[in-house]
């Protein structure tokens, strides 16, 4: 009851590949939309909490066995977050991620799994928006601010929490399959989100960001470096129904992910099986009641030029298609 | 919850809505929906012994002579500022078999009862000012309501008892948009052509011991042509 006489929930969408980037969200039963991958320009109403749980299920396409013994199977990118709306304008999230990543080996005649928390992260959001000026976000907007420009500024920083000597089958070095990255990695991102006047069930958002990884030292005495990560996302969301009454609303999102991996490093040297270009197409919906929001949607590449693409199983890109759940409750 | 409450009044004052329309000097008092659902009426029939008042004014709310003519609707013929009508329904009171406009010491089995008062204030020109021109419940716009376009956001500022009101729902056409800042601010949008009506209620205690309150509305009404 902060920001609009109906309460608005707010909700926070976090992609988490390889890597992973925050996204924010906000909506109420007559407010913008939310997307699910991308980021809309929302921050938490002051003195609000929000709790977050994603899952972005990743089934990977897979290849002759005898070409390639050892291939991903499919992994589960697992975030659970908390929030907190400090002002109007300033949102403060800490992630904690768990991730469960299964390969199969020797021919697929063998399985290995690796599982565990990865690095937690904190974000601060800084919102603000177009309203006869730039301006810091109000502590209070009617719904008819809701359908100016509004934008943030993210940021955010990871900690190394999460193990990245955890050894991968028989205890290779396998960077990919381990719970951290060693080192701090950090993320900056900007938002804008307009919610049409003359159609106001429909949301436009756009959301860049990058995400910068440091060399860490490995205890095998291999240094690594994962690939620098730039993302471009659109999205639409549609309100197709409302019921003021129960406070329920379902709404259809459409996105498109660009992304961009620079290529990974291996002991100061690039690797040319890593890295490329990716274009995702994103169909799902989100469903509101009170103040829970339940998401879910199928992700798939559109487009890819990715570098020695054959050697690239396992990588972005490479997926059948990604299953993204989420859910959050604001309080 | 406070809030949650004067949601709730403002959805049961908004059961009908108090306004006037323009037709050259001729200022006409209409009470029914304003901007009428399917099935709804769009007025309904009031008696002339329920409006309060009807008048005339200049810019600063001074009262200017005009024509009153009595047959429904009331009608008021002048040079007009702006126009403003006291409208009041009565006394109501929910009882088990159902809503009646009667005060509670008049019904079986009373069980919630207010008294209804409703303010009606057309613009037709406006002097920009930042005070109310009353010491009642009022809505005034920040920007003359005559440059207005449609799409273009418009800011009021509702007073009670000569002080900012603060968080009032507050509905415009027919949809509450949000409520008042600490200021009693609040932006509002243009949406479509033709007559805006903005309204806020607020709740009175009653001191004639007919009703548990008062629920005071008022109506802003401007007219955006472009």
């Amino acid at each position: 009851m902060r920001r609009l006489t109906f309460a608005l929930l707010t909700l926070s969408g976090l992609t988490f590949a390889h890597h992973g980037v925050a996204s924010l969200g906000a909506v109420g039963l007559e407010g913008p939309g939310a997307p699910l991958e991308s980021s809309s320009s929302a921050t938490l109403p002051e003195g609000s909490w929000l709790f977050y749980t994603k899952l972005d299920s990743v089934k990977w396409k897979k290849y002759s066995f005898s070409e390639f013994p050892d291939q991903k199977d499919r992994s589960d990118f697992w975030m659970f977050g908390v929030g907190y709306g400090f002002k109007p304008w300033l949102s403060l999230y800490l992630f904690v991620p768990y991730n469960v990543k299964k390969e199969l080996r020797d021919g697929g005649e063998k399985s290995f799994t690796s599982r565990g928390f990865a690095d937690v992260s904190l974000m601060a959001v800084l919102g603000f928006k177009y309203d006869r000026g730039l301006r810091l976000l109000p502590k209070k907007e009617s719904l008819e601010d809701m359908m100016d420009w509004h934008f943030t500024l993210y940021g955010g920083i990871s900690l190394p929490t999460g193990n990245a000597n955890k050894k991968g089958y028989q205890g290779e070095f396998a960077p990919d399959m381990a719970l951290g990255f060693g080192k701090p990695t950090l993320t900056a991102g900007f938002t804008a989100t307009k919610q049409f006047v003359n159609l106001p069930e429909l949301t436009f958002t756009l959301d860049t960001s990058y995400l910068k990884f440091f060399e860490h030292k490995y205890n095998t005495g291999d240094k690594y470096k994962f690939g620098d990560e730039v993302r471009v996302n659109t999205a639409l969301s549609y309100r197709v129904f409302k019921d003021v009454q129960r406070s329920l609303r379902f709404d259809l999102l459409t996105e498109l992910n660009y992304l961009h991996l620079q290529k990974d490093k291996e002991n100061g040297l690039k690797l040319n099986d890593s890295g490329g270009d990716i274009l995702y197409g994103v169909l799902g919906g989100r469903m509101y009641y009170k103040r829970a929001s339940l998401g879910a949607g199928v992700k798939f590449p559109l487009w890819k030029d990715l570098n020695q693409q054959s050697q690239q199983q396992g990588a972005e890109g490479k997926e059948k298609y990604r299953l993204i759940m989420t859910f959050s409750l604001m309080f | 919850m406070l809030l949650l409450l004067l949601i709730l009044l403002l959805y049961t004052a908004q059961a009908h809505e108090l306004w006037i329309e323009k037709e050259g000097n001729l200022f006409i008092l209409l009470y029914g929906h304003i901007k009428p659902n399917r099935g709804e009426e769009a007025t309904v029939r009031y008696l002339p012994e329920q409006v309060l008042s009807f008048e005339c004014l200049d810019a600063e709310g001074n009262r200017l002579k005009a024509e009153l003519i009595k047959s429904y609707p009331l009608k008021l013929r002048g040079s007009c500022h702006m126009v403003q009508a006291v409208f009041s329904s009565g006394y109501w009171t929910k009882t088990p078999d159902g809503l009646k406009n009667l005060p509670k010491d008049q019904v079986k089995n009373p069980i919630e009862s207010w008294y209804s008062v409703e303010i009606a204030r057309r613009i037709n020109a406006w002097k920009p000012r930042r005070e109310p021109l009353s010491n009642d419940l009022e809505i005034i716009p920040v920007e003359s309501p005559s440059s207005l376009r449609v799409g273009e956001k418009f800011t009021v500022i509702a007073y009670y008892k000569g002080k900012p009101l603060r968080d009032a729902p507050v509905y415009h056409n027919r949809r509450i948009v949000g409520s008042t800042d600490e200021e009693g601010r609040i932006n509002l949008r243009v949406r479509e052509k033709g007559i805006q009506l903005v309204g806020v209620t607020v709740r009175e205690k009653d001191s004639t011991g007919k009703a548990d309150y008062v629920l005071k509305t008022f109506y802003l009404i401007f007219e955006v042509e472009r």
